[in-house]
């Protein structure tokens, strides 16, 4: 059943361009966070610490979370959009199984596309410390704490967004449902009674698991993210399951 | 086999399917016919488990189609053929659906051959026409070689060509024991490769019936003695301006008891009533 999902996957131009993208994305948009830190912060780069240089390009990585939204909602949308599902639930009648073969394959491409990013998006600002003179950032716990758990984004948001197609048959619906719960922390945080939403949220779980977190530790946010995608993922494989297709 | 008892499906305040109960058997091509908007797509998606009918139940093989072990090996279905992701090509389709059914795929290899497709198989099916896209359709359904084959409207966007050949292909697996069900609202084509039709109209069922079963031989004179021979022998006789409508009993069988009887024969006539006339005269009966 995964074999029949990542063949879906492998066999269309969009999906694995996505996949690249992804990647390509995180050091740009890293490479772009670095080199702008004289004017967000008004030092230059020499007078950054360099963990501090790193964790910002480590928001890069936000970038490829952001592709890999949209690949995970392509993965359910399309085969509402294109018809697909009539022949996926006649071969296997049993749905739920495709959900979740589904949610495998978008975690597993996620995953590479996550760790490959928090890879390159360190790596993109040690050159850049190297080129502007300054002492490469030394390579330790708190920062490899931060790159893995940089590198949970995509596979967390890409999963949501994956749920979020399925329920709604729609890949757009999918990436906004997803998009929403990036951005709602912030939109909660300015409303007086539902900032005490904030460490519900998979950014504030995110944060816990890169060792920064405000709200969570590491442990409860490793919890809080696998209870968002267990739950994202019990409804769609619900839905999917209940209605007719 | 196909059976269905009390199906219904109800799309708000829409009947789609109403109370239909019919049996498809092993061994025939049995054409579900009706026209366009009469409920046969929703009956066929209601035997495979696509939607769930509102009352009622219809098995395939034996069983609810969700409840097979092995659906694919076992019923192959082609509903529409438009569904399909138009970036994969016709291997690649075939491909993940032989590895979700656990088929080999050199399996794929001998479908695409069947249905003559496999020389545009790396070709994306958003490039393909209809009858192209039908054909790899058909290449899924056979995926599993099963023993029940479901096809909604397969002739459509066909070349004369490809009806001729899915008529051929239709009509061998149904030698083959297997049981072949066919939509269509294409009359004369369910006459030329079905050997029985299951007849809907606005979701009931209007009628089942062989085809062929009409056939009737008309007779000249209106003899009594011949009347009497040909009941004595079996036919239904009745009587029709000028002469007698016999049915039940070949022609040949007719002339020998006329010449029995001394009867001089006026008109001998052979009239195999068209599918199409038996099917309007049911769907005009169904109608309120």
């Amino acid at each position: 059943m995964i074999r029949a999902e990542w063949t879906k996957f492998a066999t269309v131009r969009s999906l694995p361009g996505l996949a690249a993208a992804a990647v390509t994305a995180a050091p740009l948009v890293a490479l772009l966070l670095v080199v702008s830190l004289p004017v967000t912060q008004g030092r230059a780069v020499t007078d950054v610490p360099p963990a501090e240089v790193l964790g910002a390009a480590l928001l890069g990585v936000d970038a490829a979370a952001i592709v890999a939204m949209v690949l995970g909602a392509s993965v359910g949308g399309s085969e509402y959009a294109t018809g697909l599902a009539q022949p996926t639930f006649l071969v296997t009648p049993r749905r739920g199984r495709v959900v979740l073969a589904k949610a495998v394959v978008t975690a597993s491409v996620a995953a590479a596309v996550g760790v490959a990013a928090a890879v390159l998006c360190p790596l993109v600002a040690q050159l850049v410390l190297l080129g502007a003179g300054a002492p490469p950032a030394p390579v330790d716990g708190p920062l490899l704490q931060l790159a893995a758990g940089s590198a949970l984004g995509p596979v967390c948001y890409a999963l949501l967004a994956l749920a979020a197609a399925l329920v709604l048959r729609s890949t757009g619906g999918g990436v906004v449902v997803a998009l929403a719960v990036l951005a709602l922390p912030t939109v909660t945080s300015w409303i007086p009674g539902l900032a005490a939403l904030a460490p519900v949220w998979p950014g504030a779980a995110l944060h816990g698991v890169s060792g920064v977190g405000e709200h969570l530790g590491p442990a409860a946010g490793l919890l809080s993210l696998v209870a968002w995608v267990a739950v994202g993922t019990a409804v769609a494989v619900w839905r999917v399951g209940a209605r007719d297709v | 086999m196909i059976r269905a008892r009390g199906l219904t499906k109800r799309y708000g305040a829409v009947l789609a399917v109403d109370d239909l109960s019919f049996d498809v058997g092993p061994g025939a091509v049995t054409g579900f016919l009706g026209a366009n908007g009469a409920g046969k797509s929703t009956t066929m998606r209601m035997t495979l488990g696509l939607d769930a009918p509102t009352a009622g139940s219809v098995t395939v093989a034996g069983r609810a189609y969700r409840d097979l072990p092995s659906p694919v090996r076992e019923v192959g279905a082609l509903l529409d053929p438009r569904c399909m992701h138009p970036g994969r090509s016709a291997r690649a389709h075939l491909r993940w659906m032989a590895d979700a059914a656990g088929i080999r795929r050199s399996r794929v290899e001998e479908v695409l051959e069947l249905v003559g497709v496999a020389h545009v198989a790396d070709r994306r099916v958003g490039t393909f026409s209809l009858g192209m896209r039908q054909r790899v359709g058909i290449a899924g359904a056979l995926l599993g070689d099963p023993g029940v084959l479901l096809l909604d409207e397969p002739l459509n966007g066909l070349d004369p060509e490809g009806i001729r050949w899915l008529r051929t292909l239709l009509r061998d697996l149904a030698h083959e024991g297997r049981t072949v069900f066919v939509s269509s609202h294409l009359l004369h084509e369910m006459e030329q490769v079905a050997q029985r039709v299951v007849v809907i109209a606005r979701g009931r069922l209007v009628d089942e019936f062989e085809v062929g079963r009409a056939a009737a031989v008309r007779v000249r004179p209106a003899d009594a003695g011949l009347v009497a021979a040909l009941r004595a022998a079996g036919a239904e006789v009745t009587a029709v301006e000028g002469g007698l409508e016999v049915r039940g009993v070949p022609a040949h069988q007719v002339g020998e008891l006329a010449l029995e009887h001394r009867v001089a024969l006026h008109e001998l006539v052979e009239r195999r009533d068209g599918l199409e006339e038996a099917y309007l005269a049911l769907t005009r009966a169904g109608a309120p």
